[in-house]
């Protein structure tokens, strides 16, 4: 959470983040060259290198996409999706050296200009087999471009959370896009047998993560029923302290939080990136965004000063040890004064 | 609104996924089977030299470049070896006799694809002094060139058998 744009808002977790981030990254590029060296020993430098760097990209990229679903499964991976964007920039970046030595080698040496050499060099567009590949990785390249440029609160902001999210989305796309640049490429001449299945099975591991979890989540979704305009949510002992039980209301979710004795009830999405605030937990006497840190005080969805963030607030009631909640959504950053968690008393917020 | 935004972008990313498995699979399982021979051979190039060496010289470059001559039963042939694999694109090698013009080049072969390289060599090169030119086919320009004098290669059996 910042106050203000900043190009990087440092602190130490997202150093610590960054250093590891960059210690795989050298320590992958080192491997690799060792290895293609003892292995292929007759390669170039530049053939080393160019495979180097894209290989270190797709697997990033790889990386990148399996945090995202693999850490709805598994919770103790939230931390790896604190600062993900530094990790999708660094493939950008990857990828545009990657992009840049392959023009150097294969573009350069003509009497075209290598922009124009790569856009005019195969016109095998209706063949599926000798399609111009190179464009694949192009277009996947333009898009992490327009990703990395996005990638800061700054234009999460101007372009709207809809808007910011929807170019984002894009990443899949370009996700196929350079996996067909590296099928149709380098692997229809190079059939080594480790290569496919890697490929392959990266590609499967992700479909099967994505199932996996909107299996999880359309389960999540089921909608719970309204008695008398109050929805019941859990018994006040199977919600853990300082944590929440999400309930699906009118095609959103609540997430209803208990601590030092008390019941509240706020949207379940951030305002950040509309993160799963009920997979958070209560640090400080706020309620903190899993995803990004972001911090909402649970009795009016506010985020503590001097941050201006809000959320659509809830009433809650406490009744025989059972939790309720009134689905009618207050105006973001409404006050609601919190459930009393009583023995037996009915206590309405 | 979220949850049909996330549903929505749950089935963009279920239905891209599984074009990318699909497209994977055809274009792995389909693709035509390349000939992966290690070396390739040439029409004009000949088996690595047997008989006797006649003539050695290394001609430096960069990679260093070391060339020799082995004669055996009446045959010449031309062993060329660098230090280092050579990234010359397209490299022809030709023997050419001094003073005459370039169209007036024989090709002896391509350069082959690791560090040495064998050619069979002309009967004429021990009727005139000569000299080895590597030429780059795809940049249109001299490589290398070294000469091959006659007087260096002694007298061949390939001259004393040359008919008259």
């Amino acid at each position: 959470m910042s106050l203000a744009y900043q190009a990087v808002g440092w602190n130490r977790q997202k150093k610590i983040y960054d250093a590891c981030l960059a210690i795989g990254v050298v320590l992958y590029l080192t491997l690799f060259m060792v290895v293609g060296v003892l292995w292929f020993p007759h390669i170039t430098a530049e053939t080393l290198l160019l495979r180097g760097f894209g290989s270190a990209a797709l697997v990033l990229l790889h990386f990148i996409l399996y945090i995202g679903p693999a850490a709805r499964l598994f919770p103790v991976l939230l931390p790896l999706l604190y600062n993900r964007r530094h990790m999708g920039v660094t493939m950008f970046f990857l990828a545009l050296v990657h992009a840049v030595l392959a023009l150097l080698q294969f573009h350069l040496g003509g009497d075209q200009f290598p922009l124009v050499s790569l856009l005019t060099s195969n016109g095998d567009y209706d063949s599926f087999f000798q399609f111009p590949f190179q464009l694949l990785g192009a277009f996947g390249l333009a898009v992490l471009f327009l990703m990395a440029a996005t990638s800061h609160d700054f234009w999460l902001a101007n372009l709207t959370a809809p808007v910011w999210k929807a170019l984002h989305m894009l990443v899949y796309v370009a996700y196929v896009a350079l996996i067909l640049h590296v099928v149709l490429g380098y692997l229809q001449n190079h059939q080594a047998p480790v290569t496919q299945f890697l490929l392959v099975g990266g590609v499967w591991l992700l479909l099967m993560l994505h199932g996996l979890a909107g299996w999880r989540e359309w389960r999540k979704d089921r909608e719970a029923r309204a008695e008398d305009g109050w929805v019941y949510v859990a018994d006040v002992a199977e919600i853990r302290e300082n944590r929440a039980r999400i309930v699906c209301v009118a095609g959103e979710r609540i997430a209803v939080f208990k601590y030092d004795g008390k019941v509240s009830a706020m949207s379940n999405v951030c305002q950040h990136q509309n993160g799963p605030l009920g997979e958070g937990k209560i640090v400080d006497g706020c309620v903190t965004c899993p995803w990004h840190g972001y911090q909402y005080r649970p009795h009016d969805g506010s985020s503590p000063a001097p941050f201006t963030e809000k959320i659509p607030t809830f009433k809650a009631k406490v009744t025989a040890g059972k939790v309720y909640v009134d689905p009618t959504p207050l105006p973001p950053g409404t006050p609601v004064a919190p459930a009393l968690i009583g023995e037996g008393a009915e206590v309405t917020a | 609104m979220i949850r049909s935004l996330r549903r929505r972008a749950m089935v963009m990313s279920q239905v891209l996924l599984f074009a990318a498995l699909l497209g994977s699979f055809i274009g792995l399982g389909m693709r035509k089977k390349v000939p992966t021979l290690p070396r390739m051979t040439y029409v004009l190039q000949v088996q690595p030299p047997a008989g006797r060496q006649i003539w050695q010289q290394d001609t430096g470059g960069d990679p260093a470049l070391s060339a020799a001559v082995w004669v055996e039963e009446a045959r010449l042939t031309l062993t060329l070896e660098f230090a280092q694999q050579p990234l010359y694109a397209d490299a022809l090698v030709y023997w050419q006799v001094d003073g005459a013009g370039d169209e007036a080049r024989r090709l002896l072969g391509p350069l082959a694809g690791g560090r040495q390289s064998v050619f069979a060599l002309p009967n004429e090169v021990g009727l005139a002094d000569g000299r080895v030119v590597l030429y780059s086919l795809a940049h249109g320009e001299q490589l290398t060139a070294f000469p091959l004098p006659q007087q260096d290669l002694g007298t061949l059996p390939a001259q004393q058998e040359e008919p008259q």
